[in-house]
């Protein structure tokens, strides 16, 4: 039972800074909110700044793992099956741990951890686990064992890796020969990190052509609660999207209905004024759709309903709340019953917002406000196939300064 | 978890709230089909439009659990239980709301219909080439990304179709949509509501117990956004209906492209629909990646079918899993070497349709009764698992550790080793005699090909899958080597056991007993499992160890479990673990999770499968009577003159409509034999037959003959009429003196009425009398060409009330019931008829007429 502990007690231990060496390490966590997570641990913030688009820690979403929760995939029927049995790991070969950067950029990975939904035998399988717990060397802690999907479809293609503690080790099949194995991985690697230079060159070349690529930028409704970015690609424009989404076609960004909630009353409270018209840019444009910090909105988003922050500890969180209602004064409307947890935008607000949104553009043009973090960035106009920007200052900032910052920040998440 | 948002995420969905006051309650189902077994049949070629989507929140449950499992961690009060609780509950809600909201999206043309056959724009034809083509879906890139671009272009304001290719003729036709409605209902139990499933025909009692179960809905449905939770958290059945279709043949004509869009939408909507990953909050990393196609299941509620029924292995996966609620762990597909599903498929026996065959009205709520069916499912899946899984695994252990032709090698030692055991060497060379003579079995063939076809693929796709070709090429070498071994041995004369004991044959694999001795399959119990010191089991058999032993350690507890010891044995391993995937191969598309695209199976039409694979044809019956009919009509017409007779030679009518005996005439499908009367037979022209169904019993006829004038008018023959005889057993016919057929009109025209009637007993042996009218001159023309007519007709009616195999189909509309009885609280008898034929009734207005 002990070991069941142990294995659990590291689920929760957020990304580190590495404290050991200068190794950069992988890690697989659970958010507060138990949504797993991928991270990579850098030695300084800065570090972790220059390897991770900008962000102060490195880490991202562990990505769907299609058809995995259910008995249908084989790669995990194979694997729960024939772990510690059929299915060994080299331990002779630890040189993968230099991989972990190169794995948390370019490969699109899911973790499998002893107690896990993926296992199609059964949660808590104790016999399992002790053969889950055979993959990594005794005394060492923890295995987690590494999927890797297919970036585009999330589809499994192989469970070759297993990581205990800090090191990483290839999972071999009974006859398989672990240098082999090993090998095959880091090309593996090696081929992912193509794909991915690949996709970044041409969608640079493409990119680098300014307003003559042809893209077309939205804020959907797809329902009363969610709004989402979307951009649509044509032929010659489809690296843009690959590299958004993988898709040719088009994209689809979610967007967070509190952080539009802020960037609204944001843009009501600020009294913005334009700095002037921007040229396209498809790296800025682009920044809105792959960061996770990031909102936009159009005058129909005024219209939608927002959720209240969720109820967390029994006490209900209302400081974001506060803020927007106090930045926003009269603006916000809880909707009918305290218990809706919602709220909405009055009518006349939302004309009055509407034509503060459309002073910034010309009248052929739909504007759309984006930011992120809750403070208000640009204005976007879009006309025809693409637009143009305009970045917004409100009384308290001053247009060059903010245009200075503003370009600084770009750099480094079109990578990502 | 958001539950918060699901009232309000709800979109014009407030008519199917059930409450349980009396009031007009909208219950928006299709009609409901009461049909026989020649109807059911046919109607299987038609599209569902009402259907069942059994949710299993099994993984949902599942995926909640972990999450709470890790909640524990951080706050010792949170309890799992209710986590996996709360996921399941939350997935039965999204899953059925998305599946109505995609069904309503699609129904008023704010989704597309994607044309399955690739006839639909460019941009589908492409995804579909690559990927639905390939039995791909959401495996394949370009029918995500399609899905993802028209999902979004859905939620425009003007979302502008044009630009991808969409037309007006890729979405639900505006002449349907007009009064239809989306119905989505949880069945709590199964009711009349459910009626035509248990019983063919509308009785009297029928039409009562829908209008005594509209007043109190609530017990047997609730609404599918109903937050109540259900008796079982787990198993929920969501009816989904397209009800008040204005056009029948329209909604036939998309009704196959509407399911066929709905399952693609359905399963990449419930992994990437932002507003759906959006609310999934917490669990949207578990949601998206719940293997859904395996929780959900569609399954047409009724006759009619989601997916056309197709005669192939797929097809047969309805039968077969029909089967699976019966059999349970007996079912054949776990048996050692089942036999084919196409030669267990509809073996001669006709079994009733509609009579509740599967049990749905015996189960205590339709929960318990998805489950007792999931598990049966689930039972026989574990076993295909596990016997596939086994089989490879001993096949890549035997392989890594011995080559093929170091086997072989190790076998032809045997040949010079005189004292080597004989038992062994009979039971190896028996079952490779076995597995290569395909009078038994298909199984050389079959192994053969295991790498050719698609079923296995996607189950053995993993690591060990990879391997399945190298297997099948270690299995070509190791028969060769077997078949020149034998061979040897025999003319060594060392070929046959050293004892004559029959128990000797129990210590063969079981596949091999069971071809050898089918009749004795049940006695056949693992003899060497219960009675390893048997002298004939292996590890008592005198015999050479291989030099390389494929042992393999388990790992667990030091002990080793042995995969073959000998080289004879590691050769009837191999043969052994092949002959377990083949089997699974003939059974994967029933109970494996192969495709991509979710099930529908046709469970509750057993004639679906044998009406593909032309088996059973429901027109057949019909067609014959009405080819009878003809041939009769065609001799009683001309026995007025001249007693011959016309013979039908009618191999292929219209399936569904009468059609005139001119037409067939002229088409020259009838001959006449004898004394021809070719002239007069040909004014037969323009008579309708078409009124015939809704005769019980009794004819008329009216022939210019009657008064001999036969010489003079010659071509002005009978018009056949036809009168209800209202249930007595007399029958009365008229005849019609003076009728002429108007050449230039083409149609009969009475000149003169002068009728004569006569009863005849419907108890008359007919052919007799018949004959007797043509002998005796006495009896006159008219008689008898009255008595082969009415010959004719009476066959027709005996042979359209074949209760089984001539097509019975008639409606019922839930909501005219509902609404008529709800207004006066009983049931009149006019109105009851009325509702009977499927007419809307307003008893109050009826009462106003009287």
């Amino acid at each position: 039972m002990k070991n069941i502990i142990i294995i659990l007690s590291f689920i929760f231990s957020l990304p580190a800074y590495s404290l050991i060496d200068n190794q950069p390490t992988l890690n697989f966590f659970f958010d507060s909110s138990l949504n797993p997570k991928i991270g990579l641990s850098c030695n300084t913030e800065m570090e972790c700044k220059n390897k991770c688009s900008n962000s102060e820690i490195c880490q991202k979403e562990v990505p769907t793992c299609l058809s995995c929760i259910g008995a249908k995939s084989p790669y995990l029927n194979d694997f729960f099956n024939n772990i510690g049995e059929l299915t060994t790991a080299c331990f002779d070969q630890s040189f993968l741990n230099k991989e972990a950067e190169s794995l948390f950029k370019y490969v699109s990975m899911v973790p499998i951890f002893p107690v896990s939904p993926y296992n199609p035998l059964g949660l808590k399988d104790f016999g399992l686990m002790l053969k889950f717990m055979s993959l990594c060397p005794a005394g060492t802690q923890e295995p987690v064992a590494i999927a890797f999907t297919d970036t585009i479809t999330h589809s499994i293609r192989e469970i070759p890796l297993v990581k205990c503690g800090q090191a990483i080790f290839p999972l071999v099949r009974l006859g398989e020969d672990c240098e082999k194995k090993a090998d095959q991985i880091q090309e593996y690697i090696l081929h992912e990190q193509d794909k991915y230079d690949q996709l970044i060159a041409s969608y640079k070349e493409i990119s680098d052509q300014g307003e003559s690529v042809s893209l077309k930028y939205d804020v959907l409704q797809f329902s009363d609660f969610s709004e989402a970015q979307y951009l649509k690609c044509n032929e010659t424009s489809s690296p843009i999207c690959q590299n958004i989404c993988h898709s040719n076609l088009s994209c689809v960004a979610n967007l967070d209905n509190e952080k539009s909630a802020e960037g609204i009353a944001a843009f009501n409270h600020g009294q913005f004024t334009g700095c002037g018209v921007e040229r396209f840019s498809t790296e800025t444009l682009v920044n809105y759709l792959k960061s996770n910090s990031s909102f936009a909105f159009n005058s129909l988003s005024l219209a939608q309903t927002y959720d209240l922050p969720e109820v967390t500890n029994d006490f209900k969180d209302l400081s974001v709340i506060n803020t927007i209602l106090n930045n926003f004064a009269g603006v916000f409307k809880a909707s009918g019953t305290v218990e809706d947890n919602s709220f909405f935008i009055s009518n006349s607000y939302q004309l009055k917002i509407e034509a503060i949104m459309k002073s910034f553009c010309d009248e052929s043009s739909t504007p759309f406000i984006m930011g992120h973090e809750g403070k208000i960035e640009r204005v976007f106009c879009r006309s025809g196939q693409n637009g143009y920007f305009q970045i917004l200052a409100d009384r308290n900032e001053n247009c060059a300064e903010k245009t200075g910052k503003l370009s600084i920040s770009n750099v480094g998440v079109l990578n990502e | 978890m958001k539950f918060i948002n699901f009232h309000k995420f709800i979109v014009g969905t407030i008519s199917l709230l059930l409450s349980a006051e009396v009031g007009a309650i909208a219950f928006n189902m299709a009609p409901l089909e009461f049909t026989n077994r020649a109807g059911c049949s046919a109607l299987s070629t038609k599209p569902a439009r009402s259907i069942f989507l059994q949710i299993d929140a099994f993984n949902a449950g599942k995926a909640g659990f972990a999450q709470g499992i890790l909640a524990q961690r951080n706050q010792s009060t949170e309890n799992p239980a209710v986590w996996a609780q709360k996921g399941a509950n939350s997935f039965r809600l999204w899953s059925s709301h998305l599946a109505y909201e995609i069904m309503d999206a699609m129904r008023t043309g704010k989704l597309p219909l994607l044309n399955p056959d690739g006839t639909s724009p460019a941009i589908f034809n492409k995804a579909v080439e690559q990927c639905l083509n390939k039995k791909q879906f959401l495996s394949c890139p370009a029918m995500n990304n399609l899905l993802s671009e028209v999902w979004s272009r859905s939620k425009m304001k003007n979302p502008n179709w044009q630009e991808i290719g969409l037309t007006q003729k890729d979405f639900f036709p505006t002449a349907l949509r007009t009064n239809s409605k989306i119905g989505c209902h949880i069945v709590r139990k199964y009711s009349s509501f459910h009626s035509p499933l248990k019983t063919q025909t509308v009785e009297n009692g029928t039409i009562t117990n829908i209008a005594i179960d509209s007043l109190t809905p609530e017990e047997s449905l609730d609404s599918c956004f109903s937050t109540k939770e259900g008796k079982d958290p787990r198993f929920t059945t969501v009816q989904l209906d397209i009800a008040n279709l204005e056009k029948d043949d329209d909604w036939d004509k998309i009704g196959f492209q509407f399911w066929h869009s709905f399952k693609l939408f359905y399963s990449w909507g419930w992994r990437y629909a932002p507003e759906y990953i959006q609310e999934y909050g917490d669990l949207k990393q578990s949601f998206s990646s719940i293997a859904f196609e395996d929780s959900v299941m569609l399954l047409p509620n009724g006759c009619r079918s989601i997916e056309l029924p197709k005669c192939d292995t797929e097809g047969l996966n309805s039968d077969v899993m029909r089967a699976a609620k019966f059999l349970g762990a007996t079912h054949p597909a776990i048996s050692e070497l089942p036999q084919k599903p196409i030669d267990i498929l509809f073996s001669g026996k006709a079994d009733p349709v509609n009579t509740d065959g599967l049990g749905l009205f015996k189960a205590e709520n339709a929960s318990a009764w998805s489950r007792d069916f999931k598990e049966k499912l689930s039972t026989l899946r574990f076993e295909l698992q596990r016997k596939i899984i086994t089989g490879m695994a001993k096949l890549q252990i035997i392989r890594s550790l011995v080559s093929p032709e170091e086997l072989s090698k190790d076998i032809n030692l045997i040949l010079n080793d005189s004292s080597y055991d004989k038992t062994e060497t009979y039971l190896a060379c028996m079952e490779y005699t076995l597995a290569k003579n395909n009078l038994f079995n298909d199984i050389d063939a079959e192994i053969l090909t295991l790498n050719n076809t698609k079923e296995l693929q996607s189950v053995l796709l993993a690591e060990s899958g990879k391997d399945l070709g190298k297997y099948i090429e270690y299995y070509k070498t190791v028969t060769n080597t077997m078949g020149q071994f034998c061979k040897a041995l025999e003319t060594q004369g060392r070929a046959n056991a050293a004892t004559n004991n029959p128990e000797l044959l129990k210590s063969l694999n079981e596949w091999a007993f069971n071809l050898l001795r089918p009749a004795e399959k049940s006695s056949y119990s693992g003899q060497c499992l219960q009675n390893p010191t048997h002298p004939a089991c292996p590890n008592n058999l005198d015999k050479k160890y291989l030099v390389t032993r494929p042992r393999h350690s388990n790992g667990q507890n030091g002990d080793e479990f042995t995969i073959c010891k000998t080289s004879l044995e590691c050769a009837r391993t191999v043969l052994q673990s092949l002959v377990s995937i083949v089997s699974v191969r003939r059974y994967a598309h029933a109970f494996l999770p192969l495709d991509d695209i979710m099930k529908s199976p046709s469970l509750f039409n057993n004639f679906a499968t044998p009406t593909a694979c032309h088996l059973y044809d429901p027109w057949s019956k019909q067609r014959n009577s009405w080819k009878l009919f003809i041939a009769d009509l065609g001799s009683a017409l001309l026995q007025g003159a001249t007693c011959g007779t016309i013979q039908s030679r009618i191999l292929e009518l219209p399936t569904n409509k009468v059609i005139g005996y001119k037409e067939i005439y002229d088409q020259d499908q009838i001959s006449y034999q004898t004394e021809t009367q070719h002239e007069a037979t040909k004014y037969v022209a323009g008579v309708d037959y078409s009124f015939l169904p809704a005769l019980s019993c009794g004819a008329a006829v009216s022939n210019t003959i009657i008064n001999g004038q036969q010489e003079s008018l010659p071509g002005y023959y009978a018009q056949l009429e036809v009168r209800r005889c209202d249930g007595k057993s007399e029958t009365e016919y008229t005849v019609d003196r003076n009728i002429t057929l108007d050449p230039t009109l083409n149609k009969i025209v009475k000149t003169d009425k002068n009728t004569v009637q006569r009863c005849f007993r419907c108890t008359f042996g007919l052919t007799s009398i018949a004959k007797y009218a043509c002998t005796v001159p006495l009896v006159g023309q008219v008689a008898s060409a009255g008595i082969g007519l009415f010959q004719g007709v009476m066959r027709l009616i005996s042979n359209l009330s074949d209760s089984d195999n001539i097509i019975k189909t008639s409606q019922l509309n839930i909501d005219q019931i509902s609404e008529s009885f709800e207004a006066t609280q009983a049931k009149e008898i006019s109105c009851h008829n009325k509702l009977k034929r499927g007419i809307t009734c307003n008893p109050k207005k009826e009462k106003a007429i009287r």
